[in-house]
């Protein structure tokens, strides 16, 4: 589907008509495979950075030569934790981003972020209950997971589709039902044992002691994920329109909208079982790349994996180097840059529905 | 395309149509017309499967349209509503390809077939030299005709318009009519349509529905139902009909007061 697109715009002007207009169209093109070209650049330079920079520093050289041949203990220690963190927190943040564009395509909102209604903290929820009763099953964490993604999702979407498309009231249902939820993960946790705290980090989010199993886990649920996002688009791009003008074209609207919401939900979740509850990259990510690549989603949604995976790789470098060796988690800084951007967001849409 | 007793309900207390009976002629251009709230709209999303008929069918080529698919639905019958929205930044070509959409799968790429109907719905709406301009660089006609080509696109034997001239200024109406027109005479699409200009539906239309409070009045050609006795009992206004060589039959709209004050003035 990509590539047709490639060859429409990039072709020298064929059709006689329309020439001048044209040039319109291949700006907005180049404008699109630059923006790519620009994260992909930054994404390979900061996921180099991480890797050699923190407590323990190691050259490019080392790094290459260590692990090629594993005899260096230095760059050994590097791959058995800053690696499995480096790739956790890049799925994690592909996974938000895409997550997020997708849940905004269904409910045709461009406030909807996973964190910030409910399913981060659902998905919490339910995978903090599970690894608790079944430790054996930390494979399965996602499946929970998902779970209690859905559910908070089903809550979300029951409670705010009847009141129309109302950006604001689904924050505010959403922000009631994230409350429930971590509400609920918090009571769990404080239930007076401190057997608990080795699975804290499920609900307060650092992407610090992650392991190569963690990695596993993310690859598997969130790669599944990603690529099933990627097959989407085209439904993405329908749901945009009308839902009568919709269907009227041969949609089956509401069957598009239940597998683009699981796929979302899918994401979210297996973000949320490995990385914790992270706000606010489903809500950034989106709306710059909306206004870099446009909104044709065969294009937003590679672009939104792409620099979600940046975003949170960058705040979790930024978070574990400032203060070394303090640590700031990612999830805190994302909440810092987030708040005040949700605010700009709200602001925004109130002009745009002129409430 | 027979509808054939259809009671429709929104709220399953106030029935919005009721046995509603009428013919869709194949090859011809039928007009729905009535006061607001008669149903018209109504009864075009329930013949659009759009809203489902508590009783009574919508029946096309001799199938009830609830049975059909929706794509294939879709290659029979395509829908321009009176209200769209779509991404700011989609260029025209790009719309009009979306009507596609029933003619592809999710696997198969781009084909021939559907640039050549994407062509033709472009020159048909006379949009070809505006493809790369974003909807929001266009006019209000413009905007309706991207629409239009958009169900142009679909290559539907039936087109369906809920009122496609609403918002705009005289020129712009009486362009898309004369493209509804020439796509009914030179390209043989069967349309259905809801109108409020009644002057266009009798110019440009071979058969009206008069509707009021979810019932059919009167039906047939217009030269024979429109009467000012019709228009009276149908919009409760007071109309002189009358014929001009050049214009044809058209009415002019003269009072909301019953006809004996009229007199008695």
């Amino acid at each position: 589907m990509m590539v047709s697109n490639i060859s429409k715009a990039g072709q020298p002007a064929s059709a006689a008509a329309g020439m001048h207009n044209r040039s319109d169209d291949s700006w907005r093109h180049r404008r699109r495979v630059w923006s790519f070209i620009a994260v992909g650049l930054l994404l390979i330079g900061i996921v180099l950075f991480s890797t050699m920079t923190g407590s323990l520093k190691v050259g490019a050289l080392q790094l290459i030569q260590g692990l090629w041949t594993g005899s260096d203990a230095q760059v050994n220690v590097v791959r058995d934790l800053r690696l499995p963190r480096i790739i956790v927190a890049l799925m994690a943040g592909a996974a938000l981003a895409v997550a997020g564009v997708l849940l905004q395509a269904v409910m045709k909102n461009p406030l909807a972020d996973s964190g910030v209604i409910g399913i981060s903290s659902g998905a919490a929820l339910i995978s903090l209950i599970a690894v608790t009763v079944f430790p054996a099953l930390y494979f399965w964490m996602p499946a929970f997971s998902f779970l209690g993604g859905a559910l908070a999702w089903a809550m979300v979407y029951g409670f705010s589709w009847k009141s129309g498309l109302n950006p604001v009231r689904l924050i505010l249902i959403g922000v009631a039902v994230n409350a429930i939820f971590s509400g609920l993960g918090q009571s769990f946790n404080y239930r007076g044992s401190y057997a608990v705290t080795s699975i804290n980090q499920v609900t307060t989010s650092t992407l610090s002691m992650k392991k190569w199993v963690d990695v596993e886990v993310i690859l598997w649920y969130g790669g599944i994920g990603l690529v099933l996002a990627l097959l989407v688009g085209t439904w993405c791009n329908y749901l945009s329109l009308q839902e009568k003008t919709a269907r009227n074209l041969g949609l089956h609207v509401t069957r598009a909208r239940l597998v683009i919401s699981v796929i979302a939900v899918i994401l979210a979740s297996s973000a949320t079982a490995i990385a914790g509850v992270i706000v606010f990259i489903g809500l950034l990510i989106p709306h710059i790349a909306r206004q870099l690549v446009g909104s044709d989603h065969r294009w937003l949604i590679p672009f939104c994996a792409l620099s979600g995976g940046l975003l949170l790789l960058l705040a979790d470098t930024l978070g574990r180097t400032l203060l070394a060796p303090q640590e700031i988690p990612a999830s805190i800084i994302m909440a810092i840059i987030g708040g005040p951007f949700l605010i700009f967001l709200i602001r925004r849409s109130d002009r745009i529905h002129g409430h | 395309m027979d509808i054939r007793d259809i009671t429709f309900s929104y709220d399953r207390k106030i029935d919005r149509l009721h046995q509603v009976n009428a013919e869709i002629l194949p090859g011809r251009i039928t007009t729905i017309i009535g006061p607001n709230g008669c149903g018209k709209s109504t009864l075009l999303s329930v013949m659009s499967n759009n809203a489902s008929a508590r009783q009574g069918q919508i029946v096309l080529d001799g199938r009830e349209i609830g049975q059909y698919r929706p794509r294939e639905l879709a290659r029979k019958l395509a829908v321009v509503h009176q209200q769209n929205e779509a991404p700011h930044d989609l260029t025209v070509e790009q719309l009009v390809r979306f009507g596609r959409l029933p003619h592809r799968s999710i696997l198969s790429g781009r084909r021939d077939e559907d640039d050549e109907s994407v062509e033709w719905a472009l020159q048909c709406t006379n949009l070809e030299e505006k493809r790369y301009r974003t909807l929001d660089q266009l006019s209000g006609g413009e905007q309706q005709r991207v629409w239009i080509a958009m169900a142009l696109a679909q290559r539907t034997p039936v087109l369906f318009l809920d009122e496609p001239t609403t918002y705009l200024d005289m020129y712009y109406q009486l362009e898309i009519m004369e493209l509804i027109e020439r796509l009914n005479r030179d390209h043989g699409l069967t349309i259905v349509m809801v109108l409020h200009d009644i002057n266009q539906a009798i110019r440009y239309s071979d058969h009206l529905i008069a509707m009021k409070e979810g019932r059919i009045v009167k039906s047939g050609e217009p030269e024979q139902i429109l009467t000012a006795e019709l228009i009276r009992s149908v919009y409760g206004v007071h109309v002189v009909v009358r014929r001009d060589e050049e214009a044809g039959l058209y009415m002019v709209p003269v009072s909301i007061r019953p006809q004996e004050q009229q007199l008695a003035r």
